[in-house]
C-alpha cells in the first residue's frame, strides 16, 4: 500500500515538476513525426568572405549534419518580418542556430533568433513541443537570449580539440542518456570535440546569473588552462540544447588545421548528437500548409558554392 | 627450402600488416560510379543519385564521381588516388554498359591490389550488388522477384560475427531482424537456389542475410570471404536521404541503419592509403565541383547529379 502511494506521489511530483511540453511528450509517445523538417538560421555574410554573394549564408556542414540524422532542412533567411517568421515556425519541427561570427545582440541573425526563441518558449508552454539546438555561436546566442545580456568572456580556445569533462548529471541527461556507453567514454577521454571560439560562458558567470542557472543544466565543462567554461548544456524545462563545440565539422569539413578531428568516434559523436536533436524534432507535428509550399522551402532548391576543400567551410549556401 | 618458406612468409606480410595495422587514413575519399542516363541530353549523359554521396559523406568520407567511358589509364590513375569505390543502384545493363565496363575495371584492379596487400574495398548496392555477382560468376543468373517497393526486415544468416555487422549495436541488429528497415526497390534478385548451385559465388561470397517475396528466397546481404567486397540487394542510403516514396522507413532505427552501414564501409576505406598526386588534382576530382539538381518533385531521387 505505501509503495503504491509513493509511486502515485512520485508521478504527481514528476508531472508538476516537468514542463507541460515535456509531460505532453510522455503521453503522446507513440505519435512521432517521421518526416521532420528543421530550420537552420542564416546569418549576415562576413565582410572578409571573398566568395560571398547576396546578403547571408549557411555553411553546408550544418545542413549535412541534420540530413545525415534523418531530417530535411529549410534555410531561414534574415531580414524577414515577424509574421513571416511565425509562419515558418508553424511549418517546421525544430530550429538550429549555427556557429559564426555575428553580433549576438545587434545582428539580423540575433533578431531572428530572438523571435524564434520567444515563439518556442510560448509553444512549449502550450504543450507544442518545439526543440532548439545551438552550436558554438548558437550556444552563445541562447545564453544571451536567456540572460537578456551578454555574459561571455574570452578563452584561449581558438582552434583545439578537447575531450569533454562530463558532469555527474550528464549520463542521465536527455541529450546523452541514449548514447552508446563507449561513445560517452570516447567523448570524455579523447580529443574529439572541435573548439573554434574565442568567447565562452564561464562557470563563474553562469553560476552568478540566476536566469542562466535556473534555465540550463550543465552537461559538460572544459578549461583553457585558466578558466572553466560550459561546453554542453540542456534547458531544464524546455527542449533546448547547446554545444560550444562543433560536432558537424568532423564528418563534413576538411580544412587542415589544429582542432579538426576526423576519427571514428568524432564522426559517431556528430551522428549521435544530430540524431538526438532530430528525434526531439520528431515530437513536433507542425507541417507546411501544402506540399507545394514545403517543396519550395526546402534547401534542395539551393546550390552551395564550393570554396575549395581546404576552405574553412568546404561548401557554403548564400542567400540574397 | 628454408629460403622458399622465408619468401612465402615475407610476401604474406604486407597483406597481414595492412589489414591489421592501427594506422588509419582519416581523410578517406571514395569513388561513386556514375551510369548512363536513359534518355541522354547534352551535358546530361550520366548521373549519380545524391543519396549515395550523402551516405558516404555522413560517415566521414569525401566523394569523387567516377565517370563512365573513361580510358583504362584514367581509371587506373583514379584507382590509385581513391580509397574505395561504391557501385550504386540503377537500371542499366550489368552485362554491357558504361557502368559495367568501369565496374569491371575497378573490380579487377581491386582484386589485384588486395592480393598484393593494398587493401581496397568495394561496395555494391542493388544494381551494384547484381553487378558484383555478374563480375564474380561471369553469368547472369537473376530471378524475378516481386520486390519493387517494399521495406523488409533481414533474415540474418551467420551475420553476428561478420565483418560487416559485428560492430553494430545489439539493439540495431534486433531491429533489423524484426522491423521493415531495408528498402527493396528491385525486380531481379539472386535466388538462394542459384547461389547454392554456383561454385564461384559460393566460394567467393558469404551470405549474411536472405529475404523472400513469398515465392523466391533471395540473397540480400553478402561479404566476400577473402576480399573487402560487400553488397546489399537493398538500399541502406535511402532511409536517411530519400523522401519521395512512402515505402521508405524513417524511424530512428531506420536512420541508424543508414549510418552504421555507411560507417562500416567508410571505415574499410580508412585502411587504404592511396592519395591524389597533387592537391589540385584532388580538389578538381571531388564531387563538390558539381551541384545536384532538385528532382524530388518528379523522380524517385530528391537530388540527382548529372554529368
Amino acid at each position: 500500500m505505501p509503495r503504491t502511494a509513493a509511486a502515485v506521489f512520485a508521478v504527481l511530483i514528476a508531472c508538476l515538476w516537468c514542463s507541460p511540453a515535456l509531460c505532453a511528450v510522455g503521453r503522446t509517445r507513440q505519435q512521432l513525426n517521421y518526416r521532420p523538417i528543421i530550420g537552420v538560421l542564416a546569418q549576415e555574410n562576413l565582410p572578409w568572405d571573398q566568395f560571398a554573394r547576396g546578403s547571408s549564408y549557411i555553411a553546408a556542414s550544418y545542413v549535412k549534419y541534420l540530413e545525415a540524422a534523418g531530417a530535411r532542412v529549410v534555410p531561414i533567411r534574415i531580414n524577414r518580418t515577424e509574421e513571416e517568421y511565425a509562419k515558418i515556425f508553424n511549418s517546421i519541427n525544430g530550429l538550429l542556430l549555427p556557429g559564426g561570427d555575428v553580433d549576438l545582440q545587434t545582428s539580423q541573425f540575433s533578431r531572428a533568433a530572438k523571435i524564434f526563441y520567444n515563439l518556442a518558449l510560448k509553444a512549449n508552454d502550450a504543450g507544442d513541443y518545439f526543440p532548439i539546438w545551438g552550436t558554438c555561436q548558437g550556444f552563445q546566442q541562447l545564453t544571451v537570449l536567456t540572460a537578456n545580456k551578454n555574459l561571455l568572456t574570452l578563452t584561449d580556445t581558438k582552434a583545439v580539440a578537447l575531450p569533454l569533462t562530463l558532469t555527474s548529471v550528464a549520463p542521465s541527461s536527455r541529450l546523452f542518456r541514449n548514447f552508446p556507453k563507449d561513445l560517452l567514454r570516447s567523448l570524455a577521454n579523447e580529443n574529439i570535440t572541435a573548439n573554434f571560439h574565442s568567447w565562452s560562458l564561464s562557470m563563474q558567470n553562469y553560476s552568478r546569473n540566476a536566469k542562466l542557472r535556473r534555465f540550463y543544466k550543465i552537461l559538460s565543462t572544459n578549461s583553457d588552462g585558466k578558466k572553466e567554461f560550459i561546453s554542453t548544456m540542456e534547458a531544464n524545462h524546455y527542449p533546448f540544447y547547446a554545444v560550444q563545440w562543433h560536432p558537424e565539422k568532423s564528418p563534413f569539413e576538411w580544412v587542415d588545421k589544429p582542432g579538426m578531428v576526423h576519427s571514428v568516434s568524432a564522426v559517431r559523436a556528430s551522428f549521435y548528437t544530430a540524431s538526438f536533436f532530430v528525434s526531439e524534432a520528431m515530437k513536433n507535428h507542425h507541417h507546411y500548409p501544402s506540399p507545394d509550399e514545403e517543396d519550395k522551402a526546402l534547401i534542395y532548391n539551393f546550390s552551395p558554392v564550393y570554396r575549395g576543400f581546404d576552405a574553412v567551410f568546404v561548401q557554403t549556401y548564400y542567400f540574397d | 627450402m628454408f629460403l622458399l618458406l622465408l619468401c612465402v612468409f615475407l610476401s604474406c606480410l604486407p597483406f597481414y600488416l595492412s589489414a591489421q595495422t592501427d594506422r588509419q587514413n582519416e581523410r578517406p575519399i571514395i569513388g561513386v560510379l556514375a551510369q548512363d542516363v536513359y534518355l541522354p541530353q547534352p551535358s546530361q549523359t550520366a548521373y549519380i543519385a545524391a543519396s549515395y554521396v550523402k551516405f558516404l559523406e555522413s560517415a566521414g568520407a569525401r566523394v569523387v564521381p567516377v565517370m563512365i567511358n573513361q580510358t583504362l589509364e584514367e581509371y587506373k590513375t583514379l584507382f590509385n588516388s581513391i580509397n574505395g569505390i561504391l557501385y550504386p543502384g540503377g537500371g542499366v545493363s550489368i552485362v554491357s554498359s558504361g557502368y559495367e565496363r568501369a565496374a569491371k575495371i575497378f573490380y579487377e584492379l581491386a582484386i589485384e591490389a588486395n592480393k598484393r596487400g593494398d587493401y581496397f574495398p568495394v561496395w555494391g548496392t542493388c544494381l551494384g550488388f547484381e553487378q558484383l555477382m555478374y563480375l564474380t560468376s561471369k553469368k547472369t543468373i537473376l530471378a524475378y522477384t516481386n520486390t519493387s517497393g517494399v521495406a523488409l526486415p533481414l533474415n540474418f544468416t551467420n551475420a553476428e560475427d561478420s565483418r560487416m555487422f559485428k560492430g553494430f549495436p545489439a539493439q540495431l541488429m534486433k531491429d533489423l531482424a524484426s522491423e521493415p528497415l531495408t528498402v527493396n526497390s528491385h525486380k531481379w534478385s539472386l535466388g538462394m537456389l542459384t547461389y547454392n548451385t554456383n561454385e564461384e559465388l559460393k566460394k567467393f561470397y558469404k551470405v549474411l542475410s536472405v529475404n523472400t517475396d513469398g515465392n523466391v528466397e533471395f540473397v540480400s546481404t553478402v561479404e566476400a570471404y577473402d576480399y573487402p567486397i560487400y553488397g546489399t540487394q537493398w538500399h541502406p542510403e535511402k532511409n536517411a536521404f530519400e523522401w519521395t516514396r512512402p515505402s521508405i522507413p524513417h524511424s530512428p532505427s531506420a536512420v541508424k541503419t543508414t549510418f552504421y552501414m555507411a560507417e562500416f564501409f567508410v571505415n574499410e576505406a580508412r585502411k587504404n592509403f592511396h592519395k591524389f598526386e597533387t592537391e589540385e588534382g584532388e580538389s578538381k576530382a571531388l564531387i563538390y565541383n558539381y551541384n545536384p539538381v532538385y528532382t524530388g518533385t518528379k523522380s524517385a531521387f530528391e537530388q540527382t547529379y548529372f554529368f
